[in-house]
C-alpha cells in the first residue's frame, strides 16, 4: 500500500471540493470494507481518501408515503433489520441481509455496497493487467470464469457484486448524485454501465462525484417482493446468481413485474422479456416456466459457467412461484 | 528386562487376553475400567483462560526491543531464472538494515523466494522490496498435472515429471476380476487443498553471540532446530527453537520453511532481532498444501458382496514436491485378497505439498468408499452390509452398527429415489490410522521447594490440548488435580520430543509423563518410608504429601524437596517402544445425511454421526473438539475447498480467504459424536491419537450421501453447485 493522505469532509460541498484535486487520484471512503482491501491488493492507489462519515445526515433512513429514502451511509445491517423497510421493500431488506457477513454488514454502507468494485480474481490480482485496469485483455473470458458473466460480458466478463443493487433496480429506485457541478438524479438502472460503455468503471459517477442517497418509491398495493441468492457458502459469499422479483397483483392477475438478476452480468440485469410474459395474466406453473425461460434467452455462458443458466432459471421459477403463492387471497 | 505378561484388551463383549512384553521399568497400563480420578474427565484446557484473554502469546504477538521487520521478494513467474538483481537502492533506503539475496537462482513456482529485506518498520520493508531491481529469464512451465504427464512437457525435475511412488501386487487381479460376479470402475478427482491454519507461518530470530533463538510457528521444535542448524552450518546446541502457543498446523508446520532461515540470516546481518511473518497470501502460495489426486479404482466382488480384487491406479500433484499417494488406507479398511496398486507423483511448477491432516487417506477413502457404494448398487446390496462383510476390524464393525442406528440408516432409500427438487441422501465411510505413538520423547516431572509440580517436555501443543493431557496424566499418578501441575513445553532446550503430527503426540508423550510421574511417586514413597519408619505399603500419595494410612502422620513433598541439595526433586522418563495392541490401528466410521437441491445444485449437510475409538479417551472435552474439527474440515474439503490455478499463466487465483472458501459457521451441521472406548494396548496410557481419524471418513461419507440423494455420482471434489448441475444435465442427456 502506498502512503496516502486522509481528509475528513464535513459537508457535501467540502467533500466534492476535496475530490476535485489530485487529478482523480482521490477516493471516497465510507465503511472501508471494500476500499481498504482494494488498496492492499493494489487495485486502488489513491493519493487521498475523502471520508464521508463526518457529513451529517448521510446515514438517515426516511420513510414517507411516497417512498423510502436512504442516505449513502446507512449501514447494511440497518437496511436488513429495519421493520419499515422489510415491510415496504422486502427485496431490498433481503438483499442487504444476504450480503457479506454480519461484521461487514455492520461496517459496510449502502453507498459503498452500490459502488464497490468487482471481485473478479484477475482484476483483484496484481499480476494481471486486465482491461478493467487499462490493459488490453480480459483474462477471464478464456480462463477461470466459473464466477463470471453470462450476459453483457463481451468486453470484460465481471459480474456486479452488489446484492442491494438488483433489489433497488427492481424497486425502480432513483439515485441522487452530487458533484461540483451540482446535483443530478438518475434512475438507478441507468447508474450502472456495461463494460461496452466504460470498461474501467462500473457506474456513471464522475471522479469528483458522490452518491448521496437512493430513493425507492412506495410500491402499489398488492405488491410482493423477494430476493433469492444462491452462493457456494452461506456464511459469507458473493452470489453465483440471484434474482430480485417485485410483482404487483390485482386479484389473481399480475399487473406489474420487475425481475432483475444479480451475479450474472456486469450490471444488475433486467429481464423485460420475462416481465412481459407475466403482466396481464394469472400465474401458473406453465407461465412461470415460460417467463423463466424467457429471462435466460440470449445468455452467452463461458467455458466454465454454463451451470449459471439452469441455476438462474431455477431460482427465477422458484421466486415467482413463491410470490404467486404468497399473494393476498391465496 | 522387558516383562512378559497378558493384558485384557478389547471392548465390552470383545475382550481377549493378549500376550504383551511390557518395557522394563514402565508403569503397567491402567485397566480398561480403572477408577481414575483425573484422566478420562472433562478437564477444561489448562491454557484456555490465557487463550481467550489474549495472555497466550503466539509468534505473531511477539516483539523484542530493537526488533526489525522483514519482507520477502517473491518470483511472480512459475518458472524463471535470475538474470540480474540490483539491491543497491533497497540497501540505501534509510530504514533498511539488511538485504539478503537467496542462493537459489532458479525459481520453480510463482511465490518462490528471491530476496528479503529487514527494516525498522514493515511498511519500509515492503517499500524497499519495490526498490529491488530484478530481471528474470522466463522459462517454460507446466502447472496442470494432466499436461505435465505428456511427453515433451516442460520439465519440473531433470529426472522427468512423472515418478512411480508406489507399486504393489498381491495375488492375481486379472483372474479375480474375470471370476467376479460384478466389477465396477470409476475415477475420482480431488483438488489441491490448503491447510489454512488460523495462525500463519512466522519466525522471530535473535542472536546473542553464538546463541540463536528462534520463536517459530512450528509443530516440531527439534526438527526445526536440526534443519536450521544444517541450513546455517551452525551447531545445533547453539540453536534454540521456542513455540509456546500455536494456532493450528495440520501438517503445514512439521518442517522448516524458508521464513525461519531468512529471519535468522537477516538478524545476523543486521545485528538485531528480526521478525518475518508471512501474509495469508504468502502462506497459501509457499507453505504446503494437500496434493491433488486422480484415482481410477476397479473393484470386483462375488454376488454376496465379498471383495475379490481391487486395482488402484492413481496420480496426483504436490507441485514441486512428491508424496502424492492415496492407497495407504486400502488394507486397513477392507480385505482384498487380490490387489494391484500403481501410484505416480506428477511434478508441476506449483507450490510444494506437505503432509496435511491424514495425508493421502482423506483422498483415498473418498475414492475407495465411492467404489464400494457403486459396486453395492450394481449388486443390489445394502452398502452397509457389504462393508460389514469385508471389514477386518471388530471395532469398526461394532461402530458401524452403532452409527447406523444413530443416523437412521434404515431410512436410506435407493439412490435417486427421492421425489421433488430437494433430495435427501445417506452415506457412510470408514477410517483406519495408526496413531499408537512412537518411542523417544522424554518428560521431566519435578517437585519444587514449594511443593509445586512441573512437567517439562519439548513437545508442542498445536491447539489440541497437549498441555492439558500432560497435566492430567501427571496429576493422576501423583494424586492431585490437573490445575496443580504446571506444564512447560514447546522449547528445544527442554527434554526431547518428536514432532506433533500424525496423531502421534498424545500416544507418544503421555506414557513418558506417566512413567516420570510414577518414578516421582515411587521415590517420594521410598523417601517417606525411610524418614517415617513406616512400611511402603502403609503409605499413600495424595494432597501433596505422603501419608501413613490410618494415622495422622505424614510428610509433605515440600519438605522432601527442601531436603535435597538443589531444593528440587526431579524425575525423568523416556517413552519406550510399543507393545502389542488389540488391533493394528484405530478404527472409526462416520455417517452423513445431506440434502441436495437439484434446481440450484446446493448441497447442505444435515447431520454427521461420528463414531470413533482411540484407545483410552484422556479428556472427552478435548477429544470431542478434535472430532468436531475433523468433521468440519472434512465437510469443507468435500464441498468448498480447492486451490485454483490459471494454467495458462501458472498463477494461483485464490490465494486469499475470500476466494479460497473454508466452511463457516452456517455450514456446520449437527454433529453427533459417539466415543467408542477400547483397551487398545500399545503403551502405558493405552492412548491412540484421534486427530487424523476424525477427518478421514467425512468427505467420503458426504460424497456418498450426495450420490445416494441424486442417483448420480459427482466424480470430483469439491461438490459445488456448478458440478451438481453439470452432472445432472449430462445424466439427463445420457438418458434421453
Ligand atoms: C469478505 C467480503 C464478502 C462480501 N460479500 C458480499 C456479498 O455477498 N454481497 C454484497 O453485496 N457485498 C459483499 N461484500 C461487499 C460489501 O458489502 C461492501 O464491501 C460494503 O458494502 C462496502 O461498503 P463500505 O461502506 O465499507 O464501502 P467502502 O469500502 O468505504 O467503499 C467501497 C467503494 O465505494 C466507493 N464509495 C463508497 N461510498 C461512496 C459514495 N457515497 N459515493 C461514491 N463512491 C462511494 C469507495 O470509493 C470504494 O471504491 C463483501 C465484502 C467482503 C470484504
Amino acid at each position: 500500500m502506498n502512503p496516502f493522505e486522509y481528509a475528513s469532509a464535513d459537508s457535501l460541498d467540502d467533500a466534492v471540493a476535496l475530490l476535485r484535486e489530485k487529478k482523480g487520484r482521490v477516493r471516497v471512503i465510507a465503511g472501508g470494507t471494500d476500499l481498504i482491501p482494494q488498496m492492499k491488493s493494489g487495485v486502488a492507489e489513491p493519493e487521498r481518501l475523502v471520508d464521508l462519515k463526518g457529513i451529517p445526515g448521510l446515514d438517515r433512513v426516511e420513510i414517507s408515503a411516497g417512498g423510502l429514502r436512504l442516505g449513502t451511509l446507512v449501514p447494511l445491517t440497518e437496511i436488513a433489520s429495519h421493520p419499515g423497510i422489510r415491510e415496504s421493500h422486502a427485496a431490498l431488506a433481503q438483499g442487504a441481509s444476504a450480503a457479506a457477513s454480519p461484521q461487514i454488514r455492520n461496517a459496510g454502507t449502502l453507498g459503498g455496497n452500490l459502488c464497490q468494485r468487482p471481485r473478479c480474481w484477475y482484476f483483484r490480482n496484481e499480476d494481471f493487467h486486465c482491461r478493467k485496469k487499462g490493459g488490453s485483455e480480459c483474462f477471464a473470458l478464456e480462463g477461470e470464469n466459473k464466477y463470471h458473466a453470462i450476459f453483457g460480458g463481451d468486453d470484460c466478463c465481471i459480474v456486479h457484486p452488489s446484492d442491494t443493487a438488483p433489489a433497488l433496480v427492481a424497486c425502480e429506485a432513483e439515485a441522487t448524485l452530487r458533484s461540483p457541478r451540482g446535483e443530478r438524479r438518475v434512475p438507478l438502472a441507468d447508474f450502472f454501465v456495461l463494460p461496452s460503455v466504460d470498461v474501467r468503471w462500473e457506474n456513471i459517477l464522475a471522479k469528483d462525484e458522490i452518491l448521496v442517497s437512493v430513493f425507492a418509491p412506495s410500491p402499489p398495493p398488492g405488491t410482493r417482493a423477494s430476493y433469492t441468492k444462491i452462493r457456494e457458502r452461506a456464511s459469507f459469499d458473493f452470489a453465483l446468481a440471484s434474482v430480485a422479483a417485485v410483482l404487483t397483483f390485482e386479484g389473481a392477475t399480475c399487473t406489474r413485474a420487475r425481475i432483475v438478476l444479480g451475479g450474472v452480468a456486469p450490471i444488475p440485469w433486467p429481464c423485460p422479456a420475462a416481465e412481459s410474459v407475466l403482466v396481464g395474466h394469472a400465474l401458473d406453473d406453465a407461465l412461470i416456466a415460460h417467463a423463466s425461460n424467457a429471462a435466460l434467452e440470449g445468455a452467452a455462458p463461458l467455458s466454465k459457467n454454463r451451470y449459471k443458466v439452469s441455476l438462474t432459471r431455477g431460482i427465477i421459477r422458484r421466486a415467482l412461484a413463491n410470490l404467486n403463492a404468497s399473494k393476498e387471497g391465496t | 528386562m522387558a516383562k512378559k505378561t497378558k493384558l485384557k484388551l478389547g471392548f465390552p463383549g470383545h475382550f481377549k487376553q493378549v500376550a504383551v512384553s511390557l518395557p522394563a521399568g514402565d508403569p503397567v497400563p491402567w485397566e480398561f475400567d480403572a477408577d481414575l480420578k483425573v484422566v478420562g474427565k472433562r478437564v477444561p484446557r489448562v491454557d484456555g483462560p490465557d487463550k481467550v484473554s489474549g495472555k497466550a502469546r503466539y509468534t505473531f504477538d511477539l516483539r523484542l526491543p530493537g526488533m526489525l521487520h522483514a519482507a520477502v521478494l517473491r518470483c511472480p513467474h512459475p518458472h524463471a531464472r535470475l538474470r540480474r538483481i540490483d539491491t543497491s537502492k533497497a540497501k540505501a533506503h534509510p530504514e533498511v538494515r539488511a538485504v539478503l539475496v537467496m542462493e537459489e537462482k532458479e525459481y520453480r513456482f510463482a511465490g518462490a523466494e528471491v530476496a528479503a529485506v529487514a527494516a525498522t518498520t514493515l511498511a519500509a520493508a515492503r517499500q524497499a522490496l519495490g526498490l529491488i531491481e530484478v530481471q528474470y529469464e522466463k522459462l517454460p512451465f507446466v502447472t496442470d498435472p494432466d499436461l505435465a504427464r505428456r511427453p515433451g512437457a516442460p520439465k519440473v525435475r531433470t529426472e522427468g515429471n512423472v515418478e512411480v511412488s508406489l507399486e504393489t501386487r498381491r495375488g492375481s487381479v486379472e483372474t479375480a476380476f474375470r471370476e467376479a460376479d460384478a466389477v465396477v470402475e470409476l475415477t475420482i478427482r480431488t483438488p489441491v487443498a490448503l491447510h489454512t491454519c488460523l495462525e500463519g507461518h512466522g519466525s522471530l530470530a535473535r542472536w546473542e553471540g553464538d546463541l540463536l533463538t528462534v520463536w517459530d510457528s512450528t509443530q516440531a521444535v527439534f526438527d526445526v532446530r536440526d534443519s536450521l542448524a544444517r541450513a546455517l552450518k551452525h551447531p545445533p546446541e547453539n540453536v534454540r527453537i521456542i513455540k509456546d502457543h500455536a494456532g493450528g498446523g495440520f501438517g503445514s508446520k512439521l518442517q522448516m520453511w524458508s521464513q525461519t532461515p531468512i529471519a535468522a540470516r537477516l538478524a545476523k546481518l543486521a545485528g538485531a532481532p528480526v521478525r518475518l511473518l508471512l501474509s495469508r497470501h504468502e502462506d497459501f502460495l509457499c507453505t504446503g498444501n494437500r496434493h491433488s489426486s486422480v484415482q481410477t479404482l476397479k473393484l470386483g466382488a462375488s454376488r454376496d458382496g465379498t471383495f475379490k480384487a481391487i486395482s488402484w491406479r492413481a496420480y496426483g500433484t504436490g507441485g514441486i514436491e512428491g508424496g502424492a499417494e492415496t492407497s495407504r488406507a486400502v488394507d486397513g479398511l477392507y480385505r482384498f485378497p487380490n490387489l494391484e496398486v500403481h501410484e505416480e507423483n506428477v511434478y508441476t511448477h506449483a507450490g510444494p505439498a506437505c503432509p496435511m491432516r491424514a495425508p493421502g487417506h482423506v483422498q483415498g477413502v473418498v475414492a475407495l468408499e465411492a467404489a464400494i457404494d457403486t459396486l453395492s448398487e450394481k449388486l443390489g446390496l445394502d452398502p452397509l452390509e457389504v462393508r460389514l462383510k469385508n471389514d477386518p476390524s471388530e471395532i469398526r464393525k461394532a461402530e458401524l452398527s452403532v452409527g447406523a442406528e444413530r443416523i437412521g440408516w434404515s431410512r436410506r432409500g435407493p439412490s435417486g429415489s427421492n421425489p421433488g427438487a430437494r433430495k435427501r441422501g445417506l452415506g457412510v465411510a470408514g477410517t483406519t490410522w495408526d496413531g499408537s505413538g512412537l518411542p523417544g520423547p522424554e518428560v521431566e516431572v519435578s517437585i519444587g521447594a514449594g511443593g509445586e509440580v512441573t512437567a517439562t517436555c519439548g513437545t508442542q501443543d498445536i491447539g489440541t490440548g497437549t498441555r492439558t493431557i500432560l497435566a492430567q496424566v501427571v496429576a493422576e499418578e501423583l494424586g492431585i488435580s490437573a490445575a496443580e501441575v504446571t506444564v512447560r513445553l514447546g522449547d528445544s532446550y527442554f527434554p526431547y520430543s518428536i514432532l506433533s503430527g500424525g496423531s502421534l503426540t498424545a500416544a507418544s508423550v503421555t506414557p513418558a509423563a506417566r512413567a516420570a510421574a510414577a518414578k516421582a511417586r515411587a521415590s517420594l514413597l521410598r523417601f517417606a518410608s525411610k524418614e517415617l519408619g513406616d512400611k511402603l505399603e502403609d503409605l499413600e500419595c495424595s494432597d501433596h504429601q505422603i501419608r501413613v494410612r490410618g494415622s495422622n502422620r505424614s510428610l509433605s513433598w515440600e519438605h522432601m524437596a527442601q531436603d535435597t541439595p538443589s531444593g528440587r526433586l526431579s524425575f525423568k522418563a523416556e517413552r519406550q517402544g510399543n507393545f502389542a495392541g488389540f488391533e493394528p490401528a484405530a478404527a472409526g466410521c462416520q455417517f452423513a445425511e445431506v440434502e441436495v437441491d437439484t434446481d440450484t445444485g446446493e448441497v447442505r449437510v444435515v447431520k454427521v454421526v461420528a463414531v470413533h475409538d482411540s484407545g483410552r479417551i484422556l479428556n472427552p472435552l478435548l477429544w470431542e473438539s478434535q472430532v468436531n474439527g475433523g468433521v468440519i474440515q472434512g465437510i469443507s474439503f468435500a464441498l468448498l475447498e480447492q486451490r485454483v490455478i490459471d494454467h495458462r499463466y501458472g498463477t494461483v487465483l485464490n490465494a486469499d480467504m475470500e476466494t479460497y472458501k473454508v466452511l463457516g459457521a452456517l455450514e456446520v451441521p449437527e454433529i453427533e459424536i459417539i466415543p467408542f472406548p477400547v483397551a487398545a494396548g500399545f503403551n502405558n496410557t493405552q492412548v491412540i491419537g484421534i486427530g487424523e481419524p476424525a477427518i478421514i471418513p467425512t468427505a467420503a461419507a458426504v460424497a456418498n450421501a450426495v450420490a445416494n440423494a441424486l442417483g448420480v455420482r459427482i466424480g470430483e471434489l469439491p461438490i459445488t453447485p456448478d458440478r451438481v448441475l453439470g452432472a445432472l444435465e449430462s445424466h439427463a442427456k445420457g438418458r434421453r
